[in-house]
């Protein structure tokens, strides 16, 4: 045959039928059609075959691993065994602790095997289970949430851990709860004593002419350490101005613009104005020194921030004022030192902005000073101002270089010399000392090992927020409240009296203390 | 038969040859491609049949029930200290036919009790 052959009619049958030897040439191309196309389709049915039986494989170890989460899972959340709240945390912690799991399979004919680790971020509780299957591996994450439900952990005037004593006309108005050791020497509670669930009345000692009603607890309440917050960073980059700024007798110095006072600020006899001008303010200096008849006032305008760094020492002394107009916006001081040596910070309350007072070194207060407390407010305004004022502290020394955070030794954060305050207080890690006719209201927060009242001192606290410190009462001293402790002792015709815990408080603990419960998340 | 003759387009041998060629596409290429689509044909029942599977494996765990008496024992560490839980509820099997054979794509999970 050739190519360049052609007939006059011009067809290709006609032109294929009649040249010998045509035929082979086209059974050959079909055949290699045919080929291919056989290839082609048996390549895809054993691929497709394959993919399939991967995926099949593929999900019955997805179906293991969500096995073995769902099964860890259902346990902690619905708690089947009917675990108290202490016990089911302590078990989610020793599963934390333990991590992984021994490899297990549904039955022991099954050919998977899956393993369960679980881990802890936080609340988060992440159960992460994997499997393998036939040479198939799948893996799920189901994240569980660990919650405080507050409410009941605050209805006992004290609840402490591991101690509790009452002695030489220690009283207590309320119900008492401890899930150690009780002891009656010498005193009074005017409501229940409630013991551990499991305990039986040897819990409680007592003489025989006291005659305390014992009850059970149904609950183990947890109390988690209070978070300490992190403190606003130092601003940098501000304008800054080498001089000392003074406000010498009769003068007034005025600040209208965010600054840095590299040589600090005195306040001796005249008035630092500090004006927002409608904006939010920021000022840093080296020190703020206010003594005689200084005094320093916020003119407050708009609802910006007013903050106020103090590389070193904050100094209020000789009865001098620092006047806070507290709007909408809020005020930020934070200082290495605060020395309030009979000084006063006065905030008027203008609006629902909040003032954070971060102290990091030294707190030395004396001389009855004060901090947003006024003469003039009932009880319960106090309490409302309080909400609205925190003081933090981190140190974990005096201002001599003792030594306030062991509890081998008598060194104390005092809060001494008659000195009122109305605030949150939050300590970090020093033992407390309410002392010498002091009176505070508010929360007080304490992640240190003691806190210690005396001396006649009147404290109007919500809650004693102190789960990992020793407390004691002596000294003719009053708290109002509830008191939440490892150890509690109370003596010298001291007194503790319960104050309901309202929402707005509740609502403030309610990440640390009360019944663990644990809630579904989600599958990852 | 004369269209033939009269262009003399084919001869025997070559007739012969392809008979055999055809033969050999009879033989080993048709059922080639038969296995092929019966492949193709399978892993799709396969597919099919493992998301219903699926499908009814997770309405087992949207509807948990109260009912099963199967144990999943998980230890976590090993030695005296271990800690293992017991968790009541009910061992699945779902399970779908597909194919020709009656082939059956099965899944197993672990359901624990509401």
């Amino acid at each position: 045959m050739s190519f360049n052959d052609t007939r006059e009619d011009g067809t290709v049958f006609r032109f294929l039928s009649s040249d010998r030897g045509m035929a082979l040439p086209m059974v050959l191309v079909v055949i290699v059609i045919f080929v291919m196309f056989s290839a082609a389709i048996l390549a895809m049915g054993l691929v497709d075959t394959e993919w399939s039986v991967l995926d099949s494989n593929k999900a019955q170890a997805y179906y293991y691993a969500h096995s073995g989460a769902e099964a860890v899972g259902s346990y902690i959340v619905e708690n089947p065994d009917n675990l108290s709240s202490a016990e089911l945390k302590k078990l989610v912690d020793k599963l934390v602790e333990k991590g992984e799991s021994m490899p297990f399979k549904l039955s022991s004919s099954d050919e998977g095997t899956i393993r369960v680790n679980v881990t802890r971020s936080g609340k988060i509780i992440s159960i992460i289970s994997s499997s393998t299957y036939k040479g198939s591996s799948g893996s799920v994450t189901l994240n569980i949430e660990e919650k405080t439900a507050a409410g009941e952990p605050f209805d006992k005037t004290v609840y402490s851990e591991s101690k509790l004593t009452i002695d030489e006309g220690g009283r207590i108005e309320g119900d008492i709860a401890c899930l150690g050791k009780i002891y009656f020497n010498n005193g009074s509670v005017t409501g229940k004593v409630f013991i551990s669930p499991n305990a039986d009345s040897s819990a409680v000692e007592h003489p025989d002419w006291i005659r305390p009603v014992v009850d059970r607890l149904d609950e183990i309440y947890e109390y988690d350490v209070f978070p300490f917050p992190d403190y606003p960073a130092y601003p940098v980059g501000l304008p800054a101005d080498s001089r000392t700024l003074s406000a010498g007798w009769n003068q007034t110095v005025e600040i209208n613009n965010d600054v840095y006072y590299t040589n600090g600020i005195d306040v001796s006899n005249g008035t630092l104005k500090i004006i927002r001008n409608n904006t939010g303010r920021v000022i840093r200096t080296k020190y703020l020194h206010v003594s005689g008849t200084g005094q320093v006032v916020d003119v407050h305008s708009g609802g910006g921030n007013l903050e106020l760094f103090i590389d070193d020492d904050l100094e209020l002394s000789n009865d001098t004022n620092m006047i806070f107009n507290l709007g909408d916006g809020d005020i930020i001081i934070r200082a290495r030192k605060l020395l309030l040596r009979q000084g006063h910070i006065i905030v008027n309350h203008k609006g629902n902005g909040r003032m954070y007072i971060y102290v990091d070194d030294i707190m030395s207060l004396g001389g009855s000073s004060s901090i947003n407390y006024t003469y003039n407010a009932d009880e319960e305004e106090l309490m409302k101002r309080s909400r609205k004022v925190f003081l933090y502290y981190s140190g974990t020394e005096d201002e001599n270089g003792n030594d306030t955070v062991s509890t081998d030794n008598n060194n104390w954060q005092s809060f001494p010399q008659d000195i009122r305050i109305a605030a949150t207080i939050h300590v970090k890690e020093a033992k407390v000392h309410i002392a010498n006719g002091t009176g505070i209201v508010g929360n007080l927060i304490s992640g240190g090992g003691a806190v210690k009242f005396d001396g006649g001192t009147n404290t109007v606290a919500k809650v004693v927020y102190a789960p990992e410190a020793d407390v004691y009462v002596s000294g003719g001293a009053r708290i109002t409240g509830v008191i939440i402790c490892n150890s509690f002792d109370i003596k010298g015709g001291a007194n503790v009296v319960y104050d309901e815990v309202g929402p707005e408080d509740m609502d403030f603990f309610k990440d640390v203390a009360g019944k663990i419960t644990y809630a579904y998340g989600n599958w990852q | 038969m004369r269209y033939i003759r009269d262009n003399g387009g084919f001869s025997i041998v070559e007739i012969l040859v392809c008979m055999v060629l055809i033969g050999l596409i009879v033989v080993f290429i048709l059922p080639s491609i038969t296995f092929g689509y019966l492949q193709i044909s399978e892993s799709g029942g396969r597919t099919r049949a493992v998301y219903t599977a699926r499908k009814v494996a997770e309405n087992e765990l949207a509807n948990r029930e109260n009912s099963g008496s199967d144990t999943l024992s998980i230890t976590f560490g090993d030695g005296s200290d271990r800690v293992t839980i017991n968790v009541r509820g009910r061992i699945v099997e779902t399970e779908e036919s597909f194919g020709a054979h009656g082939d059956k794509a099965k899944i197993r999970l672990f359901v624990p009790n509401k």
